[in-house]
């Protein structure tokens, strides 16, 4: 039917459902002999429309088809599409939810060695044969970019978030030292859980992530990414470039060379921020982990808002001399 | 037309320009990227005025800059 035809149906329609005890045209809930219904216009050629008619419940077809003639009625499309409600973020993976206090613990929540600001847990690794799990982050975040101990405590929230000794995790397990002669490849640490700390390893936005893990010659320029960081939360972005050598980075005390590396830019902005580091960052396409972030700058990327490096994380995993959870591991934890 | 640049050619050429910049304090890093469907190199700057020095090609591969500022631990 023409529009305007589709229009004056959709008005009449709607008086009428109004009328009803309860009812309105938008929404109908509430009322005895109704779960619910809204009116639209179906564009279906050109200049030609139907009657869109969505519904809660299909038992109230029935009741909104009776006021139309057997004409009318060859042109409406009918849908059930159940209730409706309002579309918001997932608890949980905002940036004030991911710098509070979190147990269990679980991937994208700041974490951080006492004398270090805050960075993000990016996810759980194991030794190859051990049951204990490591929380994986960064040297400069875990490790305090070389002037920790193994055994310093790991605290969560990290101390620019509140953390306190109160907020021990866990303690520093390993870590790869940061050269100061060109050709570092990670900045990574782990830290092993305390005793009767419960986690949450698969918690990613979207659900778990692939249980094997990217290989570095398998990262390629183009793919879309996305990572969980306590600053910037949820951020999509993609890899403008790879085996990125010489990215030279300004630590407290000096410039530290980084080899072999992923560069990221966010898609729509910044795709990361101070805070962010010790992120995963992982494939769209499949869910792939593949990059440990730990660097970035201000200016740069399409969208102006910096660029992102990242370890890649085939090469931490090596450095540490540890192992992604598989699927099956990740669903039971010890 | 030539043919388009595979990763492998371009590696080769970015490990000769990331040599060639290793001391320069103007350059933020070299890596690998893609423009027009085939491999290029790609040279981040720390700022604009060192891009006089990055050539257009080397060994036949195309060379790209953009200008990304001093790269810091988030």
């Amino acid at each position: 039917m023409l529009p305007d035809t589709a229009r004056e149906l959709k008005a009449r329609l709607s008086r009428r459902l109004s009328r009803s005890p309860g009812a309105t045209a938008s929404s109908v809930g509430g009322a005895t002999r109704w779960s619910g219904v809204a009116l639209g216009l179906a564009p279906v050629g050109p200049d030609q429309v139907h009657l869109a008619i969505r519904l809660i419940d299909h038992a109230d077809a029935d009741v909104v088809l009776r006021g139309l003639d057997d004409a009318a009625r060859e042109e409406v499309d009918v849908r059930v599409i159940g209730a409706v409600r309002p579309l918001s973020s997932p608890t949980g993976w905002s940036p004030a939810d991911l710098q509070r206090r979190v147990r269990p613990l679980r991937p994208g929540i700041s974490v951080g060695h006492r004398d270090v600001t805050a960075g993000t847990l990016g996810g759980f690794v194991r030794r190859p044969g051990s049951d204990q799990l490591l929380v994986l982050s960064n040297n400069h975040v875990l490790a305090d970019s070389d002037a920790a101990t193994e055994g310093d405590p790991a605290l969560q929230p990290g101390v620019a978030d509140g953390g306190t000794a109160a907020d021990r995790f866990g303690a520093l397990a390993g870590f790869v030292r940061l050269d100061q002669d060109p050709g570092n490849l990670v900045d990574a640490a782990v830290a092993a859980l305390d005793g009767g700390v419960a986690v949450d390893p698969t918690a990613y936005p979207g659900g778990p992530l692939l249980g094997t893990v990217a290989a570095a010659d398998d990262v390629d320029p183009d793919e879309l990414v996305e990572k969980l960081g306590r600053t910037t939360g949820h951020t999509r972005g993609r890899i403008t470039a790879v085996e990125v050598d010489g990215v030279g980075v300004q630590y407290d005390d000096g410039v530290h060379t980084f080899d072999d590396q992923v560069e990221i830019e966010g898609l729509t902005g910044a795709f990361s921020a101070g805070g962010d580091s010790g992120s995963v960052i992982w494939r769209s396409r499949d869910r792939a982990p593949l990059g440990l972030l730990f660097a970035g700058s201000t200016e740069g990327g399409s969208a102006g808002g910096g660029v992102t490096f990242a370890n890649p994380l085939a090469t931490v995993l090596h450095s540490l001399g540890v192992e992604w959870l598989k699927d099956s591991q990740a669903a039971s934890p010890r | 037309m030539g043919r388009m640049t595979d990763r492998a050619t371009a590696r080769a050429a970015k490990s000769a320009l990331a040599t060639r910049f290793a001391a320069d304090p103007g350059v933020a890093a070299v890596g690998l990227a893609r423009q027009d469907a085939e491999y290029v190199v790609r040279v981040d700057l720390v700022e604009a005025a060192a891009g006089s020095r990055v050539p257009h090609h080397v060994d036949g591969v195309r060379v790209v800059t953009q200008v990304i500022g001093t790269v810091r631990p988030l």
